[in-house]
Order: C-alpha cells, then sequence, then structure tokens
C-alpha cells in the first residue's frame, strides 16, 4: 500500500499507539506512528495518508497541531481522538477543519470507517453529506429533546441533565427513549455522533 | 478507932518531959524555942515546895518535892510534939507522928536515892547555860537559816512566778502554733479531700497509701481497698509496663518526674483516660513518705480528640476525595488509555486470527501487549483506590519517591491537559520514611494541583513543574514542588497554610492547610518560598527512619 494509504498515528500512550498500528494494520493497512505532535509536525510536509490525531498531546494539543499543519500547507484529512464526553472539543476540532472524530475508547468499526473515508478522494464532501442529513434527523427533535441530547453530547449523566433542566431522572430516560426512537438509532454513541455532525451544519 | 483516937490523945500516967528538965525556965525556953522555930521553919519548906511545884510546871520530880513536902511537914510536926510534951505527955501521939515522919522519910530517902541517877542526869545549870547558848547559837544560826531559807524560797517563787509566766506564754505561742499548724493541716486536708483532681500517695512498696475521695471516685474503688493496690494494679494492661518503668525509674531516682497520658481500668472494668504527673520521691527528711501524684480525667478531652481526630481523618478524606473527583476525568483517561489499547489490541488480534492465513505471530505479540496493558490498568486503579479507600490512616515504611511516582501517574494528564511539563529530580538512595502512604500522596498531589492551578495563567514562559526528593538533614529528607507559576505574595506567607485562607477564586483554602496538618502529624515541617522558576516553591520534610539513610 506504502505511505500512499498510510495512517499517521500521533499518540503520547506508547502501548495504544502500537495497539491502533496494530489493529489498522491488521486490518490492511500501513500506520506509521509518532510520539510527540512536534515530530508529526515536522514530517507532515511529505506525508500522504491520514492522520489520527489524539487532541491531548503534552507538548501542544490537537488544534495547535491543527493549525500549524495549516500554516505549513499540509492539507492532511485529519481523525482527532477525544477523551470520553469531551464531544465539545470534537465538535470545535471539526470546525477547525477535522475530517471525523473519535471517541475514546476507539470503536473498531468507526475507526476502520472513518479511517477508510478519510483515505478516499472527496472525504470532506462525503461528510458534509451526512452532516447534512444528521441535521435532518435531528430536526423533528422537540426543544427539550434537544436539551436532553445536548446533554449527552457534553458528556453528562441523566441525573446532571435532571438538575440542569429541573425534571425528574426518570423523563430524562424517557426523552432519550423517545429522541434515540425518533433518529431512528439505537446506539446512544450513533446518536451523538449525529448530533455532532448537525452541529456542524448549523455552524457553517 | 474512937478508942485509939483516945489512946492516942491519952496521957495515962506518963510524966511530961518538962520533968526531965526539971522545969527550968532557961532549958525549957531553949527547947520550946528551938523547936518551934524548926516546926515554923519546917512548916514554910512544904509551902515554898508546893508554891514551886504549882509555879514550875516543868520541874522535874515533882513527886520527890511533894513527898519531901510531906517528910518536912511530919518533921515539923515532931518537933512541934516536942515542944507539945514538955508539958503534955502524949508519947503515942508524938510516936505515931515519928511514925509517920519515919515512913514520909524512908519513903522521901527512898524516892530520892531512887531518882539519884535521873537527878545526877539532869544537866547543872551551867551545863543548861551553855546548852543555852549552844542553842541560842543553833537558833542564831538556825534563824539565820531560815532568813536564808525565806530568802531563797522569795527568790524560787519569784523565778517559779516567772518561769511560770514565761511557759504561760510559751504554751499560748505553743498553742497559736498548734492552731495556725491544725487550720493549715485542715486546709491542706481540705485542698486534698476537695480537690477535683485525684491525688494519691505510692509508697516504696507501689502500695498507694493515701488517695483522695476524687481518686476514689474516679476508679470506683474505697480508700481502703485502694491501699491494696497500687499505680499498676489500677493501670490498663497495655500500660501496665510503662508505668512499671515509669515508677522504677522514680525510685531508682532516675527521673525526676513524670506527666503521662495513659489508661486505668476502673473497679468496674472500664477504661479511663487519665493524665498522671507525678513529682520526684520526698527526701527521707520529709514527712510525705512516697511518690505523690496527681491524677487528672481527661476521658472526655480523649474523647473529644478522638472525635477531632476522626473529624480531621474525614476531612482528609473528604479533602482528597474532592481532590480526586477534580482528577476524575484524567484519572477516567488513565484507566481509558491501556483499556483502549487492550481493546484495540483483542480486535487486533482478532483479525490476525481470523480466516485461513491466520497470522499466529501478530496475534500472540497482540495478546501479550494486551496483558501487559491490563496489568497497567489494574495497577492505576490500586493507585487510585488506595487514595479513596476509607481505611483509618496507618503509618508504615514508605519510600517517598515511589509515592511521588503513583502521584505522577495519575496527574499526568491533568498535567498534559494544563501544558505543564513535568521534572523530576529524585535522590536515588533515599532513607525510607514512617508515614501514611495516602496522606503523604494527599499532600504531593495537593501540591502538584497547586502548581498546575499557579501556571493556569501563565502563558509567556514555560509551565514546569519541578519536583525534588532529597535528603535535608541527617534524620529528615525533604520533598520539594516547584512551579513556574504565579507565585505569592511574600507578605503572606504567615497566612498560607492557615484554614480558609486561599488566593484563588474558587479555593476553599484548605488545600495547604490540610497539608501543613498532615505534615506536621508526621513530625515534618512545610514550608513555602520564591524558587527560582520564579513561582513558588513548596518544601515539606519527613523524619526518616533511622538507620535506613544508605
Amino acid at each position: 500500500m506504502g505511505d500512499q494509504g498510510a495512517v499517521h498515528i500521533v499518540d503520547d500512550d506508547e502501548s495504544l499507539r502500537r495497539a491502533l498500528q496494530r489493529l489498522l494494520r491488521s486490518a490492511g493497512y500501513h500506520a506509521i506512528t509518532y510520539a510527540t505532535a512536534a515530530s508529526i509536525i515536522d514530517a507532515a510536509p511529505g506525508l500522504s495518508g491520514c492522520l489520527l490525531l489524539d487532541l491531548r498531546m503534552p507538548d501542544m494539543d490537537g488544534f495547535e497541531v491543527q493549525a500549524q499543519l495549516v500554516k505549513r500547507g499540509v492539507h492532511l484529512p485529519v481523525i482527532v481522538v477525544t477523551g470520553h464526553g469531551d464531544v465539545a472539543t470534537a465538535v470545535q476540532a471539526m470546525k477547525a477543519g477535522a475530517l471525523d472524530f473519535l471517541e475514546k475508547p476507539i470503536d473498531e468499526d468507526r475507526l476502520l470507517a472513518a479511517v477508510d473515508a478519510a483515505l478516499r478522494d472527496g472525504a470532506h464532501k462525503l461528510r458534509d453529506a451526512e452532516a447534512a442529513q444528521a441535521a435532518q434527523r435531528i430536526a423533528p427533535l422537540s426543544p427539550r429533546e434537544r436539551q436532553v441530547l445536548d446533554g449527552i453530547v457534553a458528556g453528562k449523566a441523566n441525573k446532571v441533565i435532571a438538575y440542569d433542566l429541573d425534571i425528574s431522572v426518570r423523563t430524562v430516560e424517557v426523552h432519550r427513549a423517545r429522541l434515540l426512537a425518533r433518529l431512528g438509532t439505537h446506539s446512544m454513541a450513533e446518536a451523538i455522533r449525529i448530533a455532532v455532525m448537525a452541529a456542524l451544519v448549523s455552524m457553517s | 478507932m474512937l478508942s485509939s483516937l483516945f489512946q492516942l490523945l491519952s496521957v495515962q500516967n506518963y510524966i511530961p518531959h518538962g520533968v526531965c528538965l526539971l522545969w527550968q525556965p532557961g532549958l525549957l525556953w531553949l527547947h520550946v524555942l528551938s523547936d518551934a522555930t524548926i516546926a515554923i521553919a519546917y512548916f514554910t519548906i512544904p509551902y515554898a515546895l508546893v508554891y514551886l511545884i504549882s509555879r514550875r510546871e516543868d520541874l522535874a520530880f515533882r513527886g520527890i518535892f511533894l513527898l519531901s513536902g510531906a517528910f518536912i511537914l511530919a518533921c515539923g510536926t515532931t518537933h512541934v510534939m516536942g515542944v507539945v510534951t514538955l508539958w503534955y505527955p502524949a508519947y503515942w501521939l508524938d510516936g505515931s507522928i515519928k511514925v509517920v515522919t519515919a515512913v514520909a522519910s524512908i519513903g522521901t530517902a527512898y524516892v530520892i536515892w531512887q531518882a539519884m541517877p535521873l537527878a545526877l542526869a539532869l544537866p547543872s545549870t551551867s551545863q543548861l547555860e551553855k546548852a543555852n547558848g549552844q542553842l541560842a547559837f543553833e537558833i542564831g544560826e538556825r534563824q539565820r537559816a531560815e532568813n536564808a531559807l525565806r530568802e531563797a524560797n522569795a527568790d524560787l517563787e519569784h523565778r517559779v512566778a516567772m518561769r511560770t509566766a514565761e511557759l504561760e506564754a510559751e504554751i499560748a505561742q505553743r498553742r497559736r502554733t498548734e492552731e495556725t499548724l491544725r487550720a493549715s493541716e485542715e486546709r491542706w486536708r481540705g485542698m486534698f479531700e476537695a480537690s477535683a483532681v485525684g491525688i494519691a500517695l505510692t509508697d516504696e512498696n507501689r502500695r498507694f497509701v493515701a488517695a483522695n475521695e476524687a481518686f476514689q471516685n474516679m476508679l470506683g474503688y474505697t480508700d481502703e481497698e485502694l491501699r491494696s493496690l497500687g499505680p499498676v494494679e489500677v493501670t490498663h494492661e497495655d500500660d501496665r509496663q510503662a508505668t512499671q518503668a515509669m515508677i522504677d525509674h522514680m525510685m531508682a531516682d532516675r527521673k525526676a518526674g513524670y506527666d503521662v497520658e495513659k489508661r486505668y481500668r476502673r473497679k468496674d472494668g472500664s477504661i479511663m483516660w487519665v493524665r498522671v504527673s507525678t513529682a520526684r520521691p520526698p527526701g527521707a527528711d520529709s514527712t510525705l513518705q512516697g511518690i505523690p501524684t496527681i491524677i487528672e480525667d481527661i476521658t472526655e478531652r480523649k474523647r473529644a480528640e478522638d472525635a477531632m481526630h476522626d473529624a480531621r481523618d474525614t476531612l482528609l478524606r473528604v479533602a482528597r476525595f474532592s481532590t480526586m473527583g477534580e482528577l476524575s476525568a484524567s484519572i477516567a483517561h488513565e484507566i481509558n488509555q491501556p483499556l483502549g489499547a487492550i481493546v484495540a489490541n483483542g480486535q487486533a488480534c482478532l483479525r490476525f486470527l481470523a480466516g485461513p492465513n491466520a497470522d499466529i505471530g501478530e496475534a500472540r505479540e497482540a495478546v501479550e501487549e494486551m496483558v501487559n496493558d491490563g496489568r497497567r490498568a489494574s495497577e492505576v486503579l490500586r493507585r487510585i483506590r488506595t487514595l479513596v479507600k476509607n481505611t483509618a490512616p496507618e503509618r508504615g515504611p514508605l519510600d517517598v519517591n515511589n509515592a511521588i511516582s503513583e502521584v505522577l501517574t495519575i496527574t499526568r494528564q491533568e498535567l498534559q491537559k494544563h501544558k505543564v511539563s513535568v521534572q523530576t529530580m529524585l535522590a536515588p538512595d533515599l532513607p525510607i520514611v514512617h508515614a501514611d502512604r495516602v496522606q503523604v500522596q494527599q499532600v504531593v498531589l495537593n501540591l502538584v494541583m497547586n502548581g498546575i492551578e499557579a501556571m493556569r495563567e501563565i502563558d509567556n514562559r514555560p509551565r514546569v513543574l519541578l519536583l525534588k526528593s532529597e535528603m535535608s538533614d541527617n534524620q529528615h529528607i525533604a520533598v520539594s514542588i516547584e512551579d513556574s507559576g504565579v507565585g505569592f505574595d511574600p507578605t503572606q506567607v504567615g497566612r498560607l497554610f492557615d484554614a480558609f485562607f486561599t488566593t484563588k477564586a474558587e479555593g476553599m483554602g484548605m488545600g495547604l492547610s490540610i497539608c501543613n496538618s498532615i505534615v506536621r502529624a508526621h513530625g515534618g515541617r512545610l514550608s513555602a518560598a520564591a524558587g527560582a522558576l520564579s513561582g513558588a516553591v513548596f518544601r515539606f520534610t519527613l523524619p526518616a527512619i533511622e538507620g535506613a539513610a544508605s
């Protein structure tokens, strides 16, 4: 496959870095690992493929890496990796040009799908299409359901959402179930993704 | 009778005696005058004698005088009869009178002779005079002696009076002294008896010889029961050895006194805390025989202290939990990293094993990684668990470097998130300290979190956190945590460790106060100073275990 389709993994955690590399290798991708933000920025101008970037790096955060890459004229598709419940950061990163986001712990299918998409031509268009579709799916939600979904996206527990909205936990659960049904999914992760993608549309 | 009287007076035919004288007038007169004169003279003598006897009652031989008187009277009568018989010849009467005279004279003679030795023994006048003189002299002597005696007596009486007065004064003085002493005694006894604190006296046999009411009430023993007990017997079993040693030292004069807190076992078996203060046993010349001891019931205070300790431990725990809460995202990340790696490795492994061309080598590598990551995750969990454990503080040997490293693993993400680069300078051969691991880690954790907080606003210089461990002196190790943050106002350094003192908008002001109390409880010191990285440096010491230093 060569460098053409390489996945450049940037993560300060060595074992996770190696594990992701191994997983991608097992799926037939060529993956190269970088321990620091600085090392990828230095190497980036000569690279092709896509970037799997952990937003939280010791020497510099993901946004800065993105900015530096843009500054150097590198336009590699970037998939950002965020901590659990840190969707707000994901949204911010995507706004800054990231193609997709992955929440830790990284789901295999989502990873492979994202990498696959990133390595294709016109990846951004695909993403935009997904975003538009997400916006459509999210539109029918009631304002209260939107509020509950926002809370979930922000990584809040049901209890906290109930407190914030001054409703009972039971009601939050009812809203959760209803919004999942309206979005046509059973996965909360999927619901979050839809919310994030829809947010991209509303922002652009 | 009458006839014999007549016969006496009868003259019968006798011839008057004048006849014999031939009636010659001259001779007659001679006889008559002589006999009459003799008779008169003889009659006066008895009278004189009787007179003498009557006047001189002290006269000796009164009988002789009377007898002599009678004999002379009789003689005189014979002479009268001599005259009578000249003319009237009553010779019977004359003879009878002579018989009487004879009898009287013989009796007188007999009595005189008989009385002769006595009469001879009678002192003579000169003798009496001499004796008198002697007597007079003696009387004079005696008078002088009596005078002297009288004088002596008077003197003696005077002296006795003086001495009596003195004695009375002395007695009065003594009475006053006794009164004072009794009052003093009563006062002291009153203090002893009424004292709210227990007072007891232990003799050389280690028995209570005196115990006041407060002490009896404390233990529930009577005074009598206490006399068969001693300080060791009433002490709680776990404290007996120390008490024994204490008394040994006191008895051996190795220690002047003790002031200790220990437990007693009451008569009813319950436990009480007391503060026992003993003074040096009084010297041999003292009336106080034994070791005086003051015992104060501090059970309530101990209870309060225990409650305070519990409250403090709870506070420390809550503070720790709260800090850990702040770190929860970082901690979750710390666990999620290995978990994510495990999942990814597992999925990779499955893929390598799937299909006809299974890559066993890759699969094994993946599984090996999974095992390592699994261990790593459980290690992180273990560290977190110890910090949020709800157990009582327990001190033990602690490797401070190791404790610091562990804190750094759970704060790594937090440090990263705030773009803080960590530098460590941990002395490799640091001695072990005796400390509660969790509490020491809590201090390090707090100081690390404070450092992060202090560097939050710093953009013009690198955010650096420097952790250093070293020997402070021979007995202490020191840990310093330095940041390149905003530092603190030097004028506030004195208040930094006060509770509720904070410079942070959202701070409670408990962090440093808690650190300080932990370090102090461990026998160390926490200090703050301006650091070389233009921020602050917090440094705490902990006593090293003796002999542990290499």
